[in-house]
């Protein structure tokens, strides 16, 4: 489908302004339309769902350049320009959020892969494969678990008086005095990356373990009569034999690097750490909607959709300079 | 193959076209009305109306929106005491609760879509209603009518819109004056009080040595150490810590400001009290609990079920907040674990050289939203005439009393009176939802009934039939009839309260107001915590430095004036 678009498409450049050439482009556009009209019209409810969720509200990033009421509307409400976008990068506050966002996406970005990718590889590792699937089960089980409730368990279990942690750290003589770890600002990135690895690592592990058992078992076994052991054979076949669907991966996610998460800093976020614990969206809630300052949330939006965009264009052209697989 | 290939094309033309009906009725077709048109002969409806004077209202149902989060979702017109109010009424009410808890944005799309029910209780989102011009101005249509004028005469031009001057709701909270309980304050466990002989302690620094004596002999109950002092600081609920430092100082709940007061509305000025004296003063007192180990050490980072949690456990001595933080289940568990002496009772404590507190507020009705007609009710002069008829001694009677004989007794007085029975059922939640014995958001009386009777609320002898042991021995130890006379008489406000002073969306005052409120989060908890003096000054002083920043005069003119507006309209000045 890509490739006779591209086709057509360059057919169609080449044709020029010759009218004969152009009305013979538009033959063979429609001859081939006719040959693949099963296709385009399975494609069209697709292409049709994307135009009016996706694209047709785009047109409300209007309301970033105005002053939006919602009694005077769109067409009513006074357009103000840049004015939204520079209230924005003016407030420390947005400044600091960004670094929250900034920080906390990276840092699950980064933990999220390494710990899905090793958690894949030791269980690809198992020979006992009801050990194995039981693993499995239990580490995506928590992926089902909502926010509010892990959030929960977090604040109890890292709790200074009944909590787990301090209970454990206590015990073992590590600490002397119980830790009040939700009021330590220094911890609040640690925590929030640590439930999220908790929550997710089973979840993500299921894409990297599909993509191990399409290996083929024949370069492990000629591995093994070279005498690759197991250190090897994971560095040099499982790896690389993964190594597609990671960049994919790494490319698509790059994508929502101001995506920090929302729930999880809500729920966790107290007096103590709100100055590390706000992201973006908390931001975007309560000095944006709630305030009825509908403006200032779109603009907000419209910096974070640009930024997305150049995050995933340059995450797939560097893959396309190192010569890995990519998505455009 | 191309037979195949026929199918997936049918296939997916069918497909598109079912899409494309589902986004042509996508508009759901406007709510068909209901019932029968109202200005149908009543005669043709009941033919056999004998007693002319036994007038036969016209049967009518309407649509109701609820915009109260948190309600059960009762259908009152189909419970026993609905059904009646229907008899007298003639109105049938199909009632749209919020679900899911989002009062908003349910709003919004009612407001977006121009689908509106017939009666809208805007709860927390009437203002919106307004703006949107969803509602009808009823001033013309309730001026005859005697039942609404008698019971909120005095009151009908507070409800006045400030631009334009009509009446848009009837307000259902109507101020009357809580005599059972002191509903705020500074709580100390009630066998503590018993203990110390029923003091009535004012000073802060009194109420703050009992506790640390009480934690110095009793370091640990029922096994799990003692929490000298606790407030639930989660969320929105972070004004427990920040509100106290106005009480102490005798000013009533203002929200975020106090108002001075005078004999012209000039007199009356707003100003924020974050970085007073006494907000210094009292955050350094509970700094000094911090070090002393007698605040919970969770206070800050605690969800409010941790909270509660430990508020019924009997391990809290003293704490500070609304009684409605906690007054239900947390208490009944106290009760249900035999500590019914480990519940609370309230003090109001007053800074040195204040003289009056005003922990307890003036009665006065609050008018900020209420009952509205929408613009899409068809018989607007119907639904006033149910509010009308609603408002009637017979009505009030049912959804306040009940049914005679059957829900409450009328003594050889003339009086009327509950058996102790009747007052148990009427405590068990699941009869309140059955029965439909709670009518809240409705417009209510609070005045007397013809024949002298009350509400249940302001009848004496029921609030203290409510009493229980405890709580007799109590009002015994103080030597009182009801707990309400243990706080002095509230000072009259002619401004209500500045708590429910809405801030227009996205204005100067607003954006202060959030500043002032992100700063407090910040830096009081730091100050609590503070290891010493010096990091406590240095934290202090850091605050009021980023609190000149925040435009707060901005706030503070805004509520001024929207105050001096009110003084100057309700005319309530003597």
């Amino acid at each position: 489908m890509n490739g006779s678009t591209s086709v057509v498409l360059s057919e169609n450049k080449a044709s020029g302004f010759e009218k004969a050439s152009t009305f013979k482009t538009f033959k063979t556009f429609l001859k081939r339309l006719n040959v693949q009209k099963a296709l385009v019209l399975m494609c069209a409810p697709f292409v049709l769902h994307i135009l009016v969720f996706n694209y047709i509200p785009i047109w409300g990033w209007i309301m970033a350049f105005q002053e939006f009421r919602p009694h005077l509307g769109i067409s009513g409400s006074e357009f103000v320009g840049f004015r939204q976008f520079t209230t924005l990068f003016q407030d420390d506050l947005f400044i600091l959020v960004l670094r929250n966002t900034l920080a906390m996406s990276s840092l699950n970005l980064i933990f999220g892969f390494l710990s899905a990718i090793l958690l894949a590889i030791l269980l690809n590792e198992l020979g006992n494969k009801i050990f194995k699937k039981l693993v499995q089960t239990i580490s995506y089980l928590p992926y089902f678990v909502s926010w509010v409730v892990v959030a929960n368990l977090v604040i109890s279990s890292l709790s200074p008086s009944d909590g787990i942690i301090n209970r454990v750290l206590l015990a073992l003589g590590i600490i002397e005095e119980s830790v009040l770890f939700m009021g330590v600002p220094e911890y609040f990135w640690g925590i929030i990356v640590a439930s999220n690895i908790w929550k997710n690592v089973g979840w993500n592990s299921i894409i990297y373990l599909s993509a191990m058992s399409g290996i083929d078992p024949e370069l492990y076994q000629a591995a093994s009569i070279d005498g690759a052991g197991r250190l090897r054979r994971i560095w040099h076949i499982t790896l690389p034999g993964i190594m597609p669907i990671v960049s994919v991966l790494l490319i698509m996610n790059l994508g929502w690097i101001l995506n920090a998460g929302f729930e999880q800093q809500l729920l966790l976020s107290n007096p103590l750490n709100m100055r590390v614990s706000e992201v973006i969206d908390i931001y975007v809630l309560r000095y944006g909607i709630s305030m009825g300052r509908f403006s200032l949330a779109t603009a907000a939006g419209v910096f974070r959709s640009i930024v997305s965009i150049i995050m995933l264009l340059s995450a797939n052209a560097l893959a396309k300079r190192l010569g890995s697989d990519r998505i455009i | 193959m191309k037979k195949n290939t026929k199918v997936m094309v049918a296939a997916v033309v069918v497909l598109i076209a079912a899409l494309a009906i589902w986004f042509a009725v996508g508009q759901p077709p406007a709510e068909e009305p209901v019932a029968e048109d109202p200005v149908e002969d009543p005669v043709a409806e009941d033919p056999v109306a004998e007693d002319p004077a036994e007038e036969v209202p016209v049967q009518r149902t309407y649509t109701l929106f609820y915009g109260m989060t948190g309600r059960d979702p009762v259908q009152l017109s189909e419970t026993r005491i609905g059904q009646l109010v229907s008899e007298k009424t003639g109105v049938t009410l199909e009632i749209e609760f919020v679900v899911g808890g989002d009062a908003a944005t349910r709003a919004g799309t009612m407001i977006a879509s121009g689908d509106f029910p017939d009666i809208i209780f805007g709860h927390g989102e009437h203002n919106r209603f307004i703006e949107a011009g969803a509602l009808v101005p009823i001033q013309d249509m309730i001026a005859d009518k005697p039942n609404i004028q008698r019971t909120y005469g005095d009151i009908l031009d507070m409800h006045r819109h400030p631009d334009t001057g009509n009446i848009y709701f009837l307000t259902p909270y109507r101020g009357a004056p809580d005599l059972a309980h002191i509903g705020i304050g500074f709580w100390l466990v009630k066998d503590l009080v018993r203990d110390l002989g029923f003091p009535v302690v004012t000073d802060i620094d009194e109420y703050f040595n009992i506790i640390r004596d009480y934690v110095a002999r009793n370091p640990e109950f029922n096994g799990a150490p003692t929490i000298g002092f606790t407030f639930p600081a989660e969320g929105w609920r972070f004004f427990e810590l920040t509100n106290p430092p106005n009480f102490l100082m005798g000013y009533p709940n203002d929200g975020d400001v106090q108002i001075s007061r005078g004999d012209s509305p000039e007199d009356f000025v707003a100003r924020t009290y974050a970085t007073s004296d006494s907000a210094r003063e009292y955050l350094r007192r509970l700094n000094q609990l911090w070090n002393e180990g007698l605040l919970d050490r969770e206070v800050f980072v605690q969800t409010h079920d941790q909270w509660i949690e430990k508020v019924s456990s009997g391990r809290v001595v003293g704490m500070t907040a609304q009684r409605w933080q906690f007054a239900g289940s947390p208490m009944q568990a106290l009760e249900d674990q035999d500590l019914g002496w480990r519940r609370f009772f309230p003090f109001q404590l007053l800074n040195e050289g204040v003289e009056r507190g005003q922990y307890v507020g003036a009665s006065v009705p609050t008018i900020r939203d209420g009952m509205s007609i929408s613009i899409a009710a068809e018989d607007p002069e119907g639904i006033i005439q149910f509010f009308e008829d609603f408002m009637s001694d017979e009505v009030q009677k049912l959804i306040h009393w009940g049914v005679e004989g059957e829900d409450y007794n009328v003594g050889s007085d003339g009086l009327f009176y509950r058996t102790q029975e009747q007052r148990d059922k009427r405590a068990d939640p699941e009869y309140v939802r059955t029965q439909g014995t709670d009518w809240w958001a409705f417009p209510s009386t609070i005045s007397p009934f013809a024949d002298g009777n009350q509400i249940p609320g302001l009848t004496i002898s029921e609030v203290k039939a409510e009493y229980d042991e405890i709580e007799l021995e109590m009002l015994e130890g103080f030597g009182v009839d009801t707990f309400a006379q243990l706080a002095p008489e509230p000072i009259p406000s002619p401004y209500g309260f500045a708590w429910d002073i809405a801030l227009p969306d996205g204005s100067p005052a607003q954006l202060a107001n959030t500043r002032i409120g992100d700063l407090r989060r910040f830096h009081y908890p730091r100050m609590v915590m503070a290891a010493n003096q010096a990091e406590f000054d240095a934290e202090w002083n850091a605050f009021v430095a980023a609190f000149e920043e925040t435009g707060y005069a901005d706030y503070e003119a805004f509520m001024t004036q929207a105050i001096q507006e009110r003084v100057r309209n309700w005319g309530l000045l003597d």
